[in-house]
């Protein structure tokens, strides 16, 4: 194909690593404050798309609208996630939240298929099912607000930590928890503001996924792994590392489907987060393991 | 003032496990197909529980990709037999085998990840072998296999291979529990860091406690596959495998060696009971999962052998 | 340290365990023993029937709890049962339906507690490769009479030879000269060159393997892009490459979310081909709505049956179109054509269960052998040899696949026609009979159009 087509790949790829970036962060968020991959994140992603499903359906607004309703219901979801479930199992050993995360995955999954069915679901936005030109190239329009998303949310997260209380509570918490409680801090209650946020985010990127794809009650898998490979090639924590991962996994999947065929493009992208994962466990970016 | 938990001693019940095996060998003489096809699922989710709730439970390692050993168990054994004509008990055997040697290769990349990164690693390399697979034309790619061969045996005759891995993996446990290996194991479970420093070589530990447990789990998509005769990419390596073998060695006590046992006859009733009714067993043992591993994390037997304030011999 | 030797009570108390638990054990056993072994009297004629009413091939399967109750309902009350002459009398019937969860491992294991458990007398499968073909293997084995529908033959052809299972439904080639017939019909509108991607599955191989074929001997020009596997969602390298030669035809095979992920793509990308023949994608009308926009309209598919074919229910007399509007009036949901065929499979069945009258599996499974019967969906004949019902030239098409020739007294042919997506007046999308091949009887229902002529300016 020609030059100008290549480039147009490259280009989608770059604005769909946007996408995989918004999702993984809720991850990453997670991960980096309270040290626990959360299994079912993927799941909870998805959750929100039917919640927002739900919710355009009964009052027929816009996708991006239904967000204000969605996004707070799914903050109380990871604040009572966390305190309830996650506070309780930290103490019982390293895998116990392994064991509980995928377990709710589980849950998640055949308690979205009792209520909505197996039917195949879908966010609509007509609006951005059309054909932009801009200079010579075709981006995707869907991939495009995945994009615009994504920077809005880092750098929303980015004020957060650096300006607010809570912010720099969530940040000090996991690095040194005595000294916090010496100021005043209760882990356990920071943590569970912190996962509100990450559901927050999780929330934002499970209607943009909506948006983006059709989405089923086990559509939650593919995109904890992807959020997983994001996460690792930017090092955990680190939300600059999940942006520039989430670049990297959106090349990947484009460039590996025009190099080995569609057949092998997911399979190349688990590839290379396995062989990252074997080089450098730490991510690509150090961070903690 | 605390309570006192006598120890039993097992020597002491070698004619009751006597009697029990009798007991149990004779079972598919007498009762009816369906019973028999629930004892061999039974016997099958047993034994890949019990392998799976010790290296959860002891070893630390939380595998996530049981399901890459019981494709490949079945996928071997079926090729075996139906493309280069062995035997088909010798094909399951060395099917077991081949499983086990995929295990040690895949020890390599896998086992120098740690935690929650290695179970996440065993998912994503479970469903690399499934892309594989599906597109792999010498096994029928996504269209499957369907192993004529196996037709002609019976139940009865699947039965006792089935009850035979069950025990196996009982004496698997035992053994990985008490052996010098299972010792290095249960350090590395308390703190790798700590066993390492010790002077335990936590890969090669870990590495063989992977690969007798897959040796087993590979054995068990062997029988299953003899049992249902059709395999293809998307159900043989599917997640639900890990997760139902995750459900049966939490539910009834993960890491112990009865614990499965309650655990499989729930998990196999639960399914017949609830296959009417749709897809509501796999939400009600996973809430009940997540409540025992929130409440309860000592599973039922846990419970039980607490309020029986009896205490046997550790795995049991 | 503690006392570590066992006091009277301890002992007891575990032997007791055990006790208990033995004698709990041989309870269960025997119970289970004695009601395996009751003499089973034909209070009921069962028949059991596998559906995957969970999971991603769920919307096959979402008719059937009502189709299980109409046929029930018809067959007890209005006929009083089935007259089976070995007994002399009506006997009713109890369809026992299991949910697969669409999974094919599950699907074998239902199959074999109906066999085993619920002793059923015979079996009825549908719903796609995953489904039907462990069913059907799991009957071979047990030796229990099967009644197959909705499932591409070659497809299921990959457990034969069958002795006990019987398939009616179209074959891939048939669908194959569909698909390239309803591009004939547009004529000089295209140019004749047509992209084609399919899912990496049987269904997606067989298809590329027999369009490519038909559509070459045609005189078409095809761009084959290869297969793509399941969750595929960024197909822009194709699409280039399809706008780049200007490819004015699009055909494939997907599960419905993948050819959402690719047609969602074309647009954004400015690829609007003027025809896009799919298979497998586009059957429901919840999957053309999940495109989302207009991006149904104009989407041409195999069809199976519609309303306006012109059968009737050999059991109630329905025509499909009185059927569909008895499910829609029931239960408020669009119809589809799955719910057509499950009646069909029970015409079958219970027309093999009168000739074969009686519950003998191996009478049944001639009766079976012996079916010609016309059916809500078409006449249904395992008897015909090949060379009577088609021409020579789609003889020597199906010679390319042996074993289309060696079993063909196991599937009977069921007609298969293009229909095309357009905006509806009662539901957001309905299906119109665009092309009916060699099925005169069945009459189209509206002119094919290009994609762009039906979106308008």
């Amino acid at each position: 194909m020609d030059i100008l087509s290549f480039v147009n790949l490259i280009f989608n790829g770059l604005l769909l690593g946007g996408l995989f970036a918004l999702t993984a962060f809720g991850l990453s968020v997670f991960a980096g404050i309270m040290r626990v991959i959360n299994i079912a994140h993927g799941d909870f992603a998805i959750l929100a798309a039917y919640l927002a499903f739900s919710i355009i359906d009964f009052l027929k607004i816009d996708p991006f609208l239904s967000l204000l309703i969605v996004a707070p219901i799914m903050f109380v979801i990871g604040y009572l996630f966390q305190k309830f479930t996650i506070n309780r199992v930290l103490p019982m050993g390293a895998n116990q939240p392994v064991l509980v995360t995928f377990a709710l995955s589980i849950v998640i999954q055949n308690l979205l298929l009792l209520l909505f069915t197996a039917d195949a679901r879908s966010l609509i936005t007509p609006y951005l099912l059309t054909n932009i030109e801009l200079f010579g190239l075709n981006p995707s329009p869907r991939y495009a607000a995945g994009f615009i998303s994504a920077l809005i949310v880092f750098a929303a997260i980015f004020i957060f930590f650096k300006k607010t209380y809570l912010g720099k509570a969530m940040r000090a918490v996991p690095f040194d928890s005595e000294a916090a409680k010496m100021i005043g801090i209760k882990s356990d209650v920071v943590y569970n503001y912190a996962a509100g946020l990450a559901m927050l985010v999780v929330a934002i990127a499970g209607v943009l996924l909506g948006i983006t794809f059709t989405f089923y009650p086990d559509t939650g898998p593919v995109y904890v792994l992807l959020s997983f490979g994001v996460v690792v090639m930017g090092g955990l924590g680190s939300l600059k590392g999940s942006l520039v991962g989430g670049f990297i996994m959106g090349e990947a999947l484009v460039l590996g489907g025009f190099f080995f065929g569609s057949r092998f493009q997911l399979m190349f992208c688990y590839l290379v987060i396995l062989i990252i994962l074997y080089i450098k466990p730490q991510g690509l970016f150090g961070g903690r393991v | 003032m605390e309570e006192e938990f006598r120890m039993a001693n097992l020597k002491n019940y070698y004619t009751y496990i006597v009697i029990a095996l009798a007991f149990l060998a004779s079972l598919p003489l007498w009762v009816g197909g369906f019973l028999r096809d629930a004892l061999i699922l039974f016997f099958l989710y047993l034994a890949a529980a019990e392998v799976w709730g010790f290296m959860a439970k002891h070893a630390g390692i939380v595998s996530l990709g049981q399901q890459i050993f019981m494709g490949v168990g079945g996928y071997a054994t079926a090729v075996l037999c139906m493309y280069y004509g062995f035997p088909l008990w010798a094909s399951v055997i060395i099917a077991g085998l081949f499983g086990a040697g995929l295990a040690g290769v895949l020890s390599f990349p896998l086992l120098r990840l740690r935690g929650v990164y290695f179970s996440i690693g065993t998912f994503l390399a479970a469903e690399i072998i499934r892309l594989f697979f599906n597109s792999w034309e010498f096994v029928g790619a996504g269209k499957g296999l369907i192993f004529k061969d196996a037709y002609a045996i019976s139940t009865t005759l699947i039965y006792y291979p089935a009850l035979a891995i069950g025990i196996l993996s009982i004496f698997l446990v035992y053994f990985l529990y008490h052996s010098k290996l299972g010792f290095g194991l249960r350090s590395i479970g308390a703190d790798e860091d700590a066993a390492s420093g010790l002077g335990v070589n936590t890969f090669r530990c870990k590495a063989s406690c992977f690969t007798l447990a897959s040796l087993i789990t590979s054995l068990v998509g062997a029988v299953n596959v003899v049992h249902h005769t059709y395999l293809n990419p998307t159900s043989a390596f599917s997640i639900s495998w890990t997760v139902n073998f995750l459900f049966v060695a939490v539910i009834g006590g993960a890491g112990t060696i009865i614990g499965p046992f309650i655990g499989s006859t729930i998990f196999v009733a639960l399914g017949y009971l609830l296959s009417q009714y749709l897809g509501l067993s796999l939400l009600l043992e996973g809430l009940v999962v997540l409540a025992i591993l929130i409440a309860i994390p000592e599973g039922v037997w846990g419970v039980i052998s607490r309020k029986l304030k009896v205490k046997l011999k550790p795995p049991f | 340290m503690k006392n570590r030797f066992l006091s009277k009570s301890a002992v007891t108390k575990v032997q007791a365990a055990i006790i208990a638990v033995v004698i709990v054990v041989a309870v269960i056993a025997g119970v289970a023993y004695y009601y395996s072994t009751l003499p089973k009297a034909p209070e009921y004629i069962k028949i059991g029937w596998p559906v995957p009413l969970t999971g991603g091939i769920a919307s096959f399967g979402e008719p059937d709890p009502w189709v299980a109750q109409q046929i029930e309902d018809y067959v007890n009350n209005e006929m009083g049962g089935v007259y089976l002459s070995e007994y002399g009398r009506k006997i009713p019937i109890k369809i026992i339906q299991r949910d697969t969860k669409s999974d094919a491992d599950f699907a074998s294991t239902v199959a074999a507690e109906l066999i085993t458990k619920e002793q059923v007398d015979l079996m009825v499968v549908l719903h796609t490769p995953a489904t039907v073909v462990p069913v059907s293997t799991q009957c071979e084995r047990y030796e229990v009479p099967c009644i197959a529908f909705d499932c591409p033959v070659l497809s299921w052809l990959t457990g034969a030879p069958y002795e006990w299972s019987y398939l009616a439904f179209w074959t891939e080639v048939d669908v194959a000269e569909v698909f390239v017939g309803i591009w004939d019909t547009l004529g000089a509108k295209t140019n004749k060159k047509v992209a084609g991607l399919w899912s990496d599955d049987p269904d997606g191989r067989t298809f590329r393997e027999l369009t490519i074929a038909v559509a070459e001997a045609r005189g078409y020009t095809v761009i084959d892009s290869g297969l793509a596997p399941y969750g595929t969602t960024d197909f822009s390298s194709y699409i280039q490459q399809w706008k780049s030669a200007k490819a004015e035809i699009l055909t494939g095979n997907f599960i419905p979310p993948d050819f959402a992920s690719l047609w969602r793509q074309c647009r954004e990308m400015g690829y609007i081909p003027k025809v896009s023949t799919i298979g497998r994608s586009v059957l429901f009308p919840a999957s053309v709505e999940a495109l989302g926009g207009d991006l149904g309209v104009g989407l041409t598919t195999e069809v199976w049956v519609h309303k306006v074919s012109p059968f009737k229910s050999s059991l109630t007399g329905q025509t499909p179109a009185e059927l569909a509007e008895a499910y829609e009036e029931a239960t408020g949901k669009q119809w589809s054509t799955p719910l057509i065929f499950s009646h069909a499979a029970f015409e079958t069945a219970i027309d093999a269960l009168q000739r074969a009258g009686s519950l003998d599996k191996t009478k049944i499974k001639d009766a079976i052998a012996d079916t010609d019967l016309d059916t809500i969906v078409g006449n249904v004949n395992y008897k015909k040899p090949l060379s009577q019902i088609l021409t020579s030239e789609e003889l020597a098409l199906y010679e390319s696949y042996p074993e289309l020739i060696n079993n063909q007294n196991h599937y009977s042919i069921t007609p298969v026609i293009g229909g095309q997506w357009v905006k509806g007046t009662k539901w957001p999308y309905e299906l119109e009979v665009v092309y009916n091949w060699k099925y005169d009887n069945i009459p189209e229902t509206a002119q094919v159009k290009t994609i762009p002529e039906l979106l308008g300016p």
